[in-house]
């Protein structure tokens, strides 16, 4: 018994010190902090050195970019009150005075050509510096004039620039911060940097200087929660006010009555089938017809997404700035199928790999279509490659596999350029090895092309193009879901994902 | 005794090597580029190409190796691939946070489980004895995850006496704790349960009781002191692998420990904090197995006496 009572008073003894060790932390329920729960902790605060989902969570508050997107894709003010070009490879901003960073300085014209020139150095080895691959240099005109350089016309730049790892950050502050900047970021944005629990959680706060007036939320909390059904447990008992990227399987608990709120709509993810268009039989348009006609989209969407997903037409999300709205695509067709595939020369069919990642997700739309194509004799062996191998090899070539693709600057030459042209074949993107002329010629005059309509109907005539020759079979645009208390007001869903809660509140 | 000490710890270092050098070859035989993961799906050739350099990737495995080897012992276990931390850093601030779940469940379990053993052992067949027995058989065929989810469910989200989940007080502790510790403790009572009942058999109890001692004092004097080298073991083996970092449990309840760690790092293809890991864990095994021998020669005097020979 003495044995026993000893044991007892260890273990109360080390739950007391416990409590005086964290007893302090906590971070419930005050109405103008606001918790954000994510499954993987953040990377880094520095964007150059991100490209990444969980960064942005972040990144988004304590940073601005030169320009904006608005909800209907549209280009806004940001630093940059107005831009425009001056010729074919330049391109011109204005900035706005008075933007303070958090350390107190004023940003200046020097600030973005610093930011720029170590975005696109090669020693930063930047995540998200391809999409300033055209970027030649930056010029200071005056504190508050720049001119962006580049080596071949761009017509998509600003839409590039919107992307929040595109922020502006202060020269003195990463000159004197070393590989230390990461976790001592300072920005122009509406939330400062505080303090960061490496995965567990980090702690923003409300920046009073803020250009565009202090933010409604006094503190921002991100939490990391691996697992789906804890995080909805913290959003029942009030632990979190949202969570991010929710799964499908868990819709169900948010039921009217349950004092919570989904918030779902499409992103800029398109999911699709393709195959390695060298390899036989795929060098085939009409075997390529074939597997899009056997494709039922609505089964897929239903038995792999739960119904949280839209079709896919074209190579293009319809949100995305460029997407052409009146693709003629495939209709589910099984007959049509089976004749396209006689004609081919497969009238019995063939057996050929499927290849998808370790997603569970595109494991079931991978076993869907293995189903749909047996309808039609094509014979499909599923195999699972673990997510870098699937890269590399896809990037080789592999006969079928399971992909998809988030047009992340918003507008279409992000979202075709690097799957469909030439020259961007193996890892780049195209891992079709689709070459079409006409297609290439199309992507790369649209790039010069500054007439935004004449623009737009070129990435139409690619898309349809590249609808007929069956490059993919387009699948699904992803859906995504955020699980929300009814306390949280003026959340702006994006198909960027990237989430602004400057514009946040919450009620008592 | 302290020869027999040195010798252990000696022999620590050809099997730390041996632990290196199989981490190692399992980490660079799995499939998939680290700079591909990193970069992801829109990188260019060349920023893999130049990633892979700055990591050291395009040298030969031998060099890579020997740099690796040559950087443990000055306590360097590299850079996270994914955020360019000090591996050693993000290992040392997730191991406190193991340590303590670890020790807090192993608490609890033997508060639970080796009082229940014994009073199987000495209640044999029993309704004691049967409610214990199925306790335990329930306790460790329970899978973690599931009993980790019903006691948010109940306690957090049912009854709000606790939170869900994270680590900012103690009371954060409790669910984790028990989730990891009844298992533990199903194992506990049954090893104390066996091992009581062999010593109770022996001779000398039959001894004790002739010569007219307490109930109360041949059970928890005599024969508990016996029974305890098995359950010494038990013990030990379960502080290692739970050292190791109880993963699904860690996840569940958002524990920032090894655990979770590890489960990231997989994912992420961040080799280096996978190694250092790894070898981290696998030492904790190897010293917890030589304290548990030491601390059989104060249990048993017959395992004293073997060492001094």
């Amino acid at each position: 018994m003495k044995r026993l009572k000893s044991t007892l008073a260890i273990v109360l003894s080390i739950v007391c010190l416990l409590s005086l060790l964290a007893g302090c932390g906590g971070n419930k329920g005050s109405a103008d902090t606001l918790v954000v729960a994510q499954t993987s902790d953040i990377i880094s605060l520095d964007p150059h050195k991100t490209n990444d989902s969980f960064s942005s969570t972040a990144i988004v508050q304590i940073y601005d970019c030169l320009v904006d997107l608005d909800t209907e894709m549209n280009i806004v003010p940001g630093i940059a009150t107005e831009w425009y070009q001056v010729d074919d490879t330049t391109w011109e901003f204005k900035l706005r005075e008075g933007v303070k960073f958090h350390n107190g300085d004023e940003l200046k014209a020097s600030d973005v050509k610093f930011t720029f020139d170590r975005h696109i150095d090669p020693e930063t080895a930047a995540p998200a510096a391809f999409m300033l691959s055209s970027l030649e240099s930056v010029e200071i005109i005056d504190d508050y004039t720049v001119r962006f350089h580049t080596t071949e016309p761009c017509a998509s730049l600003p839409y590039n620039l919107t992307h929040d790892d595109m922020a502006i950050l202060s020269e003195k502050a990463v000159t004197e911060a070393g590989d230390a900047y990461g976790e001592n970021p300072v920005g122009t944005g509406p939330f400062k940097f505080v303090s960061w629990t490496k995965n567990q959680e980090m702690v923003l706060e409300r920046f009073d200087d803020y250009y565009q007036g202090p933010a409604a939320l006094s503190k921002i909390v991100i939490r990391i929660i691996p697992e789906s059904a804890t995080a909805i447990a913290e959003l029942k008992t009030g632990g979190v006010d949202i969570v991010l990227n929710l799964s499908s399987q868990y819709a169900s608990q948010f039921s009217e009555g349950s004092g919570l709120v989904l918030e779902q709509f499409p992103v800029f993810t398109a999911v699709y089938l393709s195959f390695d268009m060298r390899q036989e039989p795929f060098d085939n348009v009409l075997v390529r017809q074939a597997i899009n006609y056997a494709i039922d989209k609505e089964s897929i969407i239903k038995m792999a997404y739960g119904g949280y997903a839209e079709e896919l037409v074209g190579p293009l999300p319809p949100q995305v700035h460029g997407a052409s709205q009146d693709l003629e695509g495939y209709t589910y067709d099984v007959e049509k199928a089976k004749e396209l595939l006689t004609e081919a020369g497969y009238p019995d069919g063939f057996s050929t790999t499927l290849y998808v990642d370790t997603d569970e997700v595109n494991n079931k739309v991978a076993t869907v279509i293995q189903s749909q194509l047996k309808e039609i004799n094509i014979d499909v062996q599923l195999q699972v490659l673990e997510w870098g191998a699937f890269l590399e090899q896809t990037a080789q070539g592999l006969p079928m596999f399971l992909l998809s693709w988030t047009t992340v600057t918003a507008d279409a030459d992000n979202g075709m350029y690097a799957l469909f042209h030439s020259s961007a074949q193996g890892s780049q993107g195209n891992r079709t090895f689709y070459a079409n002329e006409r297609v290439d010629e199309l992507l790369d005059s649209a790039r010069a092309e500054f007439d935004e309509e004449a623009r737009l109907a070129m990435y139409a005539e690619a898309s349809q193009i590249i609808v007929d020759d069956a490059a993919w079979a387009s699948l699904v645009v992803k859906q995504y879901l955020v699980g929300m208390n009814d306390k949280v007001q003026g959340f702006v869903p994006m198909p960027t994902t990237f989430f602004d809660y400057y514009t946040v509140s919450k009620t008592e | 005794m302290v020869r027999y000490i040195l010798k252990r710890l000696l022999m620590l270092i050809p099997i730390l090597i041996g632990v290196i050098l199989i981490v190692f070859i399992l980490m660079q035989l799995s499939p998939g580029d680290a700079a591909q993961t990193i970069l992801g799906p829109q990188a260019s050739e060349e920023a893999i190409n130049n990633l892979r350099e700055e990591l050291g990737l395009n040298d030969p495995m031998l060099i890579q190796f020997g740099r690796y080897v040559a950087g443990i012992f000055r306590l360097d276990f590299g850079e996270s691939l994914k955020d360019g931390q000090p591996v050693l850093n993000k290992l040392m601030a997730a191991m406190p946070n193991t340590i303590i779940l670890t020790l807090a469940a192993i608490a609890l379990a033997l508060l639970v489980g080796v009082p229940l053993g014994i009073v199987s052992a000495t209640h044999q067949y029993s309704i004691l004895d049967k409610f214990a027995t199925i306790f335990a058989l329930i306790s460790f065929s329970t899978p973690n995850f599931w009993l980790s989810i019903l006691l948010i469910l109940a306690f957090a989200v049912g009854l709000g006496w606790l939170p869900v989940s994270g680590f900012y007080g103690a009371e954060y502790l409790i669910l984790p704790m028990i989730a990891l510790g009844t298992q533990t403790a199903g194992v506990f009572a049954r090893m104390t349960r066996s091992s009581m009942l062999e010593a109770m058999s022996q001779d000398y109890i039959r001894t004790l009781r002739a010569k007219g001692l307490g109930e109360r004092a041949v059970v928890y004097k005599h024969a508990l002191k016996n029974a305890l080298i098995p359950i010494i073991t038990v013990i030990g083996l379960q502080l290692g692998s739970l050292l190791g970092g109880a993963l699904l449990t860690e996840t569940v309840f958002s524990w920032p420990g090894i655990g979770r760690l590890m489960i990231e790092s997989i994912r992420a293809k961040d080799t280096n904090v996978v190694q250092g890991g790894v070898i981290m864990t696998a030492t904790l095994f190897i010293v917890i197995n030589l304290i548990v021998d030491i601390l059989y020669a104060y249990a048993d005097p017959r395992v004293k006496a073997e060492y001094k020979k």
